[in-house]
């Protein structure tokens, strides 16, 4: 059995023609790792001296050689030689097989999600690392037209193998040294070039620098990656840390191998296929459990900071109704505090004028009416307040307390009392307006109850798109200069001045035994831009 | 307003033997264990402890009781509560005392004084609830809301909240005014009613009752 014949050969023995490889002349078949086995049958031996010639076919450039031969019983040689045939034969192509499946899963991997370069870069290595490790079984130099373009190509390979292991371990521990990087592929592309257009004479040497370069580089970023995956001790790049260690162990005894110093010629590399695919499988599985963990995680944190949120919005809210209704009730207050300012303000400040400027000694009848006139103000301003649902009132609404009470008041008294409204729901005036309405209102008809001795009064009131008007009709005797609000006039007075504050017209007339008061308000700037507001 | 009330019952023809006067809680109850009354005026602003207490005391010894509320201040939710509680009616200290003695006589008549927001606010009580307690989705199936209130009492409710008086209603509706009066009571009734069932309803759901 013969383990090897580097490049191909041909063997003889006794002059008779055992094996040849099929091209003895470049392109020279690649039968280089190609173990052969012999059963030396009887007819062809002779006895004594046998003759074994063997024909070695090579190229000076590639380590031509002839491998050792063993002689044998059958049985134990025929073992031996299956051994090397599994170790130069099908173990290599289990290998191809596992670094094509590496590569072709890798690179469409990246090819579909660019970010993770260091699986791009490890398919392509894989892919750089087949082309190399084709050079194992093939036994052709097919498709260069003689050897020395399948070892340049198969130098390139290698080449470009161990760069893209460099890149990888760079990217795998999410490094980037973007000018090194430059200058890094610089010169592998000129090592490149340098194989292609280097002469024949000088191959060997370039050969073995390309294969001493890389090897280094190899190496070089094998320990880089060492420091890496300790520093960081992330589980994935100690895991593959360990792959590593293989790695630089195969790739120590292939080098001493290529460069002749270990009396072999059996290259382990491509062997440790499987073991970079466990440790890949085993990285991609950690991290596929860490993203999930990351993906659970990043739910529970999702839900915590969505209900986080929703909390703060209610609270938010919650706060910002406080606030509002805070507000309103400031703004209920200010608005009574005006009503109070308004409706009893003018009256107290005519009164206290009224006493003052009074001669000694005022009749405690027109003390009285003062009095009562301000309770009256207060009575509206109170009822105003209390039935203040809302910071919208209709005139409708504030009437309802004022007409019910008087009403009472006529029907006791047994005078009919009327009334027509119209439109006075839809009327939203300002609270100091509405008062001075009311005020109006309530003057005019205590007037009637107290000095007309009509019976049957009848009041309109209607709210149209041009203007308020309320009309007060009577039967009663009308204005005698009698009574004693008359000549003060503190009831005819205030209700002037309110009218003229509404910026409307303040009549009284009496004829044909009716007394009519009527206040017509036209709309100007105030009472329309609450209309603009409300309609 | 002791004094005020006097002159105004008294002006109203009753003798100072017929008034009974007591200044807190306390006394009243030792009053009206004493005789019967024919009416009650009550102001909830008594010094030892709640008027509307007394008023519920009062109306649940005698229903037929008329017991009038007085109040310094208008505000709706005394009023109301006073109400619920059995008040025939209520009067504010801040009217001329013709109107005060006009709501008295009106009550002892059999009379029953109504304001217009108290109205409103009945109105609200009574639309303002879904129909049927809370809760009980498996009771009869929810049909439209049912208010306590007739149709007509509730048309009354609504007149009465645009201002009108009693008489002018009786005049609108065609009734007498008697039959408004007495529909009114039945309002107040059912307001007190409503209240009460409610109160049930609660202490139930609170454990308070079997």
């Amino acid at each position: 059995m013969l383990e090897y014949l580097n490049m191909a050969g041909a063997v003889y023995l006794n002059d008779v023609l055992l094996d040849s490889d099929p091209r003895l002349l470049e392109p020279l078949t690649r039968a280089w790792n190609t173990p052969r086995y012999w059963l030396l049958s009887p007819p062809v031996l002779r006895a004594g001296t046998n003759t074994l010639l063997i024909r070695v076919s090579g190229l000076a450039a590639y380590q031509p050689g002839l491998g050792m031969l063993h002689v044998g019983e059958p049985n134990v040689i025929h073992e031996r030689y299956k051994h090397e045939r599994r170790l130069r034969h099908d173990l290599q192509f289990f290998s191809l097989a596992v670094t094509a499946t590496l590569g072709c899963f890798f690179l469409p991997l990246w090819l579909m999600r660019r970010r993770e370069t260091a699986f791009g870069w490890f398919g392509l290595m894989s892919l750089a690392a087949w082309c190399y490790e084709l050079n194992q079984v093939a036994t052709s130099p097919w498709p260069f037209a003689d050897n020395h373009g399948w070892e340049i190509a198969n130098s390139i390979a290698f080449l470009l193998y161990s760069a893209s292991f460099t890149m990888f371990v760079l990217r795998f521990c999410e490094r980037r040294y973007p000018r090194i990087e430059g200058a890094f592929w610089t010169l592998v592309a000129s090592g490149a070039l340098a194989l292609v257009f280097t002469p024949h004479a000088h191959i060997q040497v370039m050969r073995d620098i390309m294969a001493a370069l890389p090897g280094l580089t190899y190496f070089a970023s094998c320990i880089l990656f060492f420091t890496f995956a300790w520093r960081s001790r992330r589980p994935d790049q100690l895991i593959l840390s360990l792959c590593v260690a293989v790695f630089i162990l195969v790739g120590i005894h292939d080098f001493l191998v290529f460069f002749k110093v270990l009396d072999s010629n059996i290259y382990y590399a491509a062997l440790t296929s499987p073991i970079q695919l466990i440790s890949m499988a085993m990285v991609l599985g950690w991290r596929f459990v860490a993203n999930l963990r990351r993906i659970e995680r990043f739910n529970e944190e999702l839900n915590l900071k969505v209900s986080a949120a929703t909390e703060e919005l209610a609270a938010t809210l919650k706060r910002q109704h406080e606030l509002e209704v805070v507000n309103v009730r400031l703004g209920e207050r200010l608005n009574l505090a005006h009503d109070l300012h308004d409706g009893l303000g003018g009256t107290l400040v005519s009164s206290i004028a009224t006493l003052e400027h009074a001669p000694e000694g005022i009749p405690s009848e027109r003390f009285l009416t003062i009095l009562k006139e301000l309770r009256d103000d207060l009575r509206i301003v109170v009822d105003a307040a209390s039935s203040h649902q809302f910071a919208e009132t209709s005139l409708a609404d504030m009437i309802a307390p004022l007409r019910h009470r008087l009403t009472r008041l006529f029907e006791n008294q047994q005078i009919a009392c009327h009334w027509q409204l119209s439109g006075i729901d839809r009327c939203y005036l300002a609270a100091s307006d509405s008062l001075d309405v009311m005020r109006i209102l309530q003057e005019g008809l205590t007037n009637v109850l107290k000095h007309s001795r009509a019976d049957r009064v009848n009041t309109e009131l209607v709210y149209s798109a041009q203007s308020l008007d309320l009309v007060i009709t009577d039967n009663g005797i009308g204005l005698t200069p009698e009574p004693v609000e008359w000549q003060t006039g503190a009831g005819m007075r205030s209700m002037q001045r309110r009218a003229n504050r509404l910026g409307g017209v303040f009549k009284i007339v009496h004829a044909s035994g009716n007394t009519v008061l009527t206040v017509h308000i036209p709309y100007k700037s105030k009472v329309a831009k609450e209309e603009k507001l409300t309609s | 307003m002791q004094l005020r009330l006097r002159s105004i019952l008294t002006a109203l023809g009753y003798t100072d033997e017929a008034l009974s006067f007591s200044g807190s809680i306390a006394e009243a109850h030792a009053l009206l264990a004493d005789q019967p009354f024919a009416m009650a005026l009550i102001d909830v602003g008594l010094p030892d402890g709640n008027g509307i207490d007394l008023i519920r005391s009062l109306h649940a010894a005698d229903p037929a009781l008329p017991i009038l509320v007085i109040s310094t201040w208008s505000t709706e939710q005394i009023i109301v509560s006073a109400l619920q509680a059995g008040a025939t009616g209520y009067m504010l200290k801040d009217r001329d005392d013709m109107e005060i003695g006009f709501s008295i006589r009106s009550a002892l008549r059999g009379g029953a004084p109504i304001d217009p927001f108290v109205a409103k606010r009945i109105l609200q009580l009574m639309d303002a609830e879904a129909p049927g307690p809370a809760g009980q989705n498996n009771g009869p199936p929810p049909g439209p809301p049912s208010s306590p209130l007739s149709p007509r009492e509730t048309e009354i409710l609504g007149l009465v909240s645009k201002g009108l008086t009693n008489l002018e209603i009786s005049e609108i509706l065609s009734l007498s005014r008697l039959t408004v009066e007495c529909h009114i009571k039945n309002i107040y009734k059912k307001l007190a009613v409503k209240s009460r069932t409610e109160a049930l309803f609660e202490a139930r759901a609170s454990g308070l009752l079997q």
